[in-house]
């Protein structure tokens, strides 16, 4: 199709305005309450084996500093698999169950879903540090490993809303 | 293709500014609703279970410097009534009148804040009817000793009872107090304690000195009898003894100490005298009572109604006031239970772990013992916590020079919390302790802010300064206690009754990690 002048458009506009306006609305409502995103995921954190503070090459690392403190937290050697399955977004409107909650409620909330969760050889470090690279100068006190792998059933409903 | 594109646009664009005089109205009132809020959210449907997978944590180190590994042998989080996790009870945490909220808040909504200052607010959902608000549910379940719904638990009112069994002995002894002092008047005692404590204190102040002269004449006399001769015809008496030459001694070392041992034999009679004149001052009689009883008579009455105000005073403070509020809640909550109201389910939370440490074997008897070789063992640890609720719990945070600082008031409250170090094994075996509620309050924003950093060798430390004479009157009147209370404990089948560690308050802490050398 060829371009149509700009002038033509000018006309077409009030005409689409007056016919669309009311059409526009009723179907917002309707899309309004269908069905959200599912996702399926898998997150992997691979050891660098150029980093040989830890045996085998770190993993990710991160640091939270708290307040002006002058050293931070370390989240440290982040490695291993994270799969996801069955991750739902939504919006839905609460106005009925929770034990006569929802009535009451009647509101949209934001809903994140979870319903099986893998893990492939994730570990990670909760580790206290004088600085934010692990670079030279480096002081850490690491305060405990968690490493985990197969299966594990993690699953619920997280529902997220603007409160007073 | 480019001009649908166009006029697309432009439709939207003259759909948005016409839809925006139907919207207008319901944007403002959405955005006043959402000005100023903070963030709700809950969990519904959860659960966490291990299954499956393994799970470990490693980073310890026993006494012969090996790593620790602790493994999980069983970790869940469900709902309760899960039977410690072997159903899939779902669990729903928060509700969506009642969610964990998370907002910024300051001065004038929190009066433990400084001034000036936003701080961060976390607040787990939050009730305010007697079975679900955790300080007043609490209190019950510790005067209640045994798990609701349990048999033999089924009367709610068995923690007033309790109460009013504790209230009559307090009353008995409030009643014996008032009677006793019925013609003399509480503040007229009081004064007469005072004028009779003045000479207590003057007495006191001369059994001190004499006390320190007795101590300066015993080290001199010590002193003297080191330095002194040894020899045949001036054998070394025994401490405190003298020369048989007396005062007619020829060597001055002998003489001087001679002398010494009469001057401490002097200090020694002066202390004797200030303390029988002391202990005299106590024994002063008024009405038949001496100084001692009527003291402790009246720091009893202080104890049980708070301090007299009049010479006839009824109760305004103290235990049996104290005791009176506590009433209030219990009557509350077991009214509550009457009408067949029930609590919000909490979760289950457990986790059964394995460990190795390095165990050595002695042989022979306790004088004699010989040591063995050293193997490692497996040890077996297991908790589980049935019904635990969080609801009215809060944390304020903000940062400043000192890092995070902070006030957090934890409000933990379990049915029944089990710990066990056999595997196959009944609650026979186990400690057991039902209705267990902590009322954890740590720091006050003003006055003692709850201070978290990482130093600049990368240790923790947690914080809490402390009080000051500038801040101590507000410091005992704001900074909140603490309550540690369980209803009943027992440790393999032995009943050790309620446990209650009741107004506790930190008044200086400071906590640091340490990176030890091995």
């Amino acid at each position: 199709m060829r371009a149509v002048p700009l002038y033509l458009l000018g006309l077409l506009c009030p005409l689409a305005m007056a016919d669309l306006r009311p059409l526009a609305e009723t179907e917002l409502e309707a899309i309004n309450g269908q069905d959200g995103l599912s996702i399926s995921a898998s997150i992997s954190f691979n050891a660098n084996p150029a980093i040989t503070r830890c045996p085998g090459g770190c993993g990710a690392r991160m640091t939270i500093r708290p307040g002006q403190s002058e050293g931070v937290i370390a989240i440290d050697n982040i490695k291993g698999t994270f799969s996801f399955d069955g991750v739902t977004l939504d919006i839905v409107t609460i106005d009925s169950g929770f034990d006569g909650e929802g009535a009451q409620f009647n509101q949209d909330a934001f809903k994140l879903g979870l319903r099986e969760t893998r893990l492939t050889d994730v570990q990670f470090t909760l580790s206290g540090a004088n600085q934010v690279s692990s670079g030279p100068g480096l002081r850490q006190t690491d305060l405990l490993t968690f490493h985990s792998d197969g299966q594990i059933q993690l699953r619920g409903d997280l529902y997220v809303f603007p409160a007073p | 293709m480019r001009h649908w594109i166009g006029r697309g646009g432009i439709l939207l664009l003259l759909g948005l500014s016409a839809g925006a005089g139907a919207m207008q109205p319901l944007d403002e009132a959405e955005l006043e609703q959402i000005s100023g809020a903070g963030i709700g959210f809950f969990l519904d449907d959860f659960l966490y279970d291990k299954g499956e997978g393994t799970a470990r944590i490693e980073g310890f180190k026993d006494s012969r410097n090996n790593p620790v590994v602790i493994h999980l042998e069983d970790a869940y989080i469900k709902g309760q009534g899960s039977q410690r996790g072997t159903l899939d009870t779902l669990a729903r945490i928060g509700s969506p009148l009642h969610p964990f909220r998370l907002g910024i808040v300051d001065a004038t909504q929190v009066a433990s804040l400084p001034t000036g200052v936003e701080a961060l607010q976390l607040k787990t959902p939050t009730w305010t009817d007697p079975l679900n608000d955790t300080r007043q549910y609490g209190l019950w379940a510790y005067y209640q000793g045994c798990l609701f719904g349990e048999p033999g638990c089924a009367n709610p009112d068995l923690a007033i009872s309790k109460l009013n069994t504790q209230m009559a002995s307090l009353t008995a002894r409030q009643t014996y107090l008032q009677q006793r002092y019925a013609g003399v008047g509480f503040q007229t005692l009081q004064q007469e304690i005072n004028a009779d404590m003045a000479v207590v204190q003057s007495r006191q102040l001369s059994v001190d000195t004499a006390n320190d002269q007795y101590m300066i004449a015993r080290n001199t006399m010590i002193n003297r009898h080191n330095a002194a001769r040894d020899t045949t015809i001036y054998p070394k008496p025994a401490l405190g003894e003298k020369y048989w030459c007396g005062s007619a001694c020829i060597y001055a070392d002998v003489r001087d100490y001679n002398a010494s041992v009469d001057a401490f034999n002097g200090k020694s009679d002066a202390l004797m005298t200030a303390y029988l004149a002391l202990g005299e001052a106590w024994q002063v009689k008024r009405y038949g009572l001496t100084l001692g009883e009527r003291s402790q008579d009246y720091n009893e009455f202080a104890s049980l109604c708070g301090v007299p105000n009049a010479e006839q005073p009824t109760c305004s403070g103290g235990r049996i006031t104290k005791l009176e509020g506590d009433r209030a809640s219990l009557v509350l909550v077991s009214s509550s239970l009457k009408d067949g109201k029930t609590r919000v389910p909490g979760l289950d939370i457990g986790f059964d772990s394995v460990f190795r440490v390095p165990s050595t074997a002695w042989s022979g008897s306790a004088s004699g013992a010989s040591m063995g070789a050293t193997t490692t063992r497996s040890d077996f640890f297991s908790l589980n916590i049935e019904g635990f609720t969080l609801h009215g719990s809060y944390l304020n945070i903000w940062g400043n020079a000192d890092g995070l600082v902070g006030e957090v008031s934890m409000q933990l409250y379990a049915d029944k919390v089990i710990a066990g170090a056999c595997r196959s094994c009944t609650d026979a075996n186990r400690l057991v302790a039902k209705n267990v509620y902590f009322d954890l309050n740590l720091g006050h924003g003003r006055l003692q802010p709850l201070n978290f950093s990482v130093m600049a060798d990368g240790e923790l430390r947690f914080r809490l300064p402390g009080v000051t004479w500038a801040n101590h009157q507000q410091f005992y009147a704001e900074v909140p206690k603490s309550n540690v209370s369980v209803g009943n404990l027992s440790l393999s089948n032995v009943n050790v009754g309620s446990q209650a560690i009741r107004g506790l308050r930190i008044d200086y802490m400071d906590l640091r990690t340490v990176n030890l050398p091995r």
